[in-house]
């Protein structure tokens, strides 16, 4: 089917949709992985994890 | 020294799950926006325009369950001071992943409105509750970033959480209570309008949809969570 919109097809529309759902997606899961990577590193150089591992610290959760 | 290696297993071990449970379920998704892109047929009214349904829909359906889920989290937050810290941390994250969802839902209709209404918005009542519940949200992380009481923060956004979910029915139900140029619920009126090779193709992107939404969930969790962490060991709330 050859419908067409003004001087546009279908195309630009169902493919627009479908790559801003795909980028922002994709975009917000690196974000946050970056950023989960980012806070773990942190925690590592502050020795946040040895400190966990001889105390058993009870500061947050015991997994995230 | 990988940072790997120096990261407790009971830390590691969901985080390393959650990836490769995101590569999984973007698979599928990648298979069902096939589907609905090359392998089903066009609409007999609205050709091939109407192929923006199998993104579209799924969005929407993902955008009110993760702001009723937000909701639900924001009220154990109120119930369960003791355990406030871990269900606020839930209600933020699901409240984000709602708001990213509502504004997703807000362009993918305005993108097929114009081809199907001739406009890119309408002041309708579908889409301007859509749009008062995604500002909902964007007031919700907004009122969060610049609380900095922690306990006045907690409260706070479970109340703006609730709030936002109870807008959840009546941008649903919206077709039948106002007059309305958007389409009725798909499903309801799902024997004159949905045929069924349409119908399974929507409900497989939706699972995809669904089941990407939870991986990417838990991946901003554990994120959020590795962060206040490390801000309440350093003394920062």
């Amino acid at each position: 089917m050859n419908e067409s919109y003004g001087n546009v097809g279908w195309q630009i529309f169902v493919y627009a949709s479908y790559f801003i759902v795909g980028v922002s997606l994709l975009s917000y899961v690196i974000m946050a992985i970056f950023s989960r990577k980012k806070s773990l590193k942190n925690m590592y150089e502050e020795g946040f994890f040895q400190e966990k591992n001889s105390k058993n610290s009870s500061a947050g959760e015991k997994s995230l | 020294m990988s940072l790997e290696n120096e990261i407790p297993k009971e830390i590691i071990q969901p985080i390393k799950r959650w990836n490769y449970l995101l590569f999984i379920f973007i698979f599928f998704q990648i298979i069902g926006w096939y589907l609905a892109l090359y392998h089903i047929g066009a609409d007999t009214d609205q050709g091939n325009v109407y192929r923006i349904i199998f993104v579209h829909v799924p969005v929407a359906w993902c955008a009110f369950f993760w702001v009723f889920l937000s909701a639900f989290f924001a009220i154990l937050t109120l119930l369960n001071p003791q355990k406030s810290e871990i269900f606020d941390r839930s209600s933020h994250t699901a409240i984000e992943l709602g708001t990213l969802f509502s504004v997703l839902m807000l362009i993918t209709g305005s993108v097929w409105g114009k081809p199907t209404w001739g406009v890119w918005w309408d002041w309708d009542p579908r889409l301007t509750s859509s749009l008062v519940m995604f500002l909902i949200c964007c007031g919700y992380l907004v009122l969060r970033h610049f609380t900095p009481d922690i306990r006045t923060r907690r409260n706070i956004a479970a109340i703006v959480s609730i709030l936002s979910a109870v807008n959840v029915p009546i941008v649903y139900y919206s077709v039948n209570l106002w007059r309305s140029v958007h389409q009725p619920q798909t499903f309801v009126e799902k024997a004159k309008n949905v045929s069924s090779d349409i119908s399974i193709v929507l409900l497989f992107n939706f699972a995809a949809m669904f089941l990407l939404s939870i991986a990417i969930y838990k991946i901003r969790r554990q994120s959020i969570s590795a962060k206040e962490t490390l801000e309440y060991v350093r003394g920062e709330q």
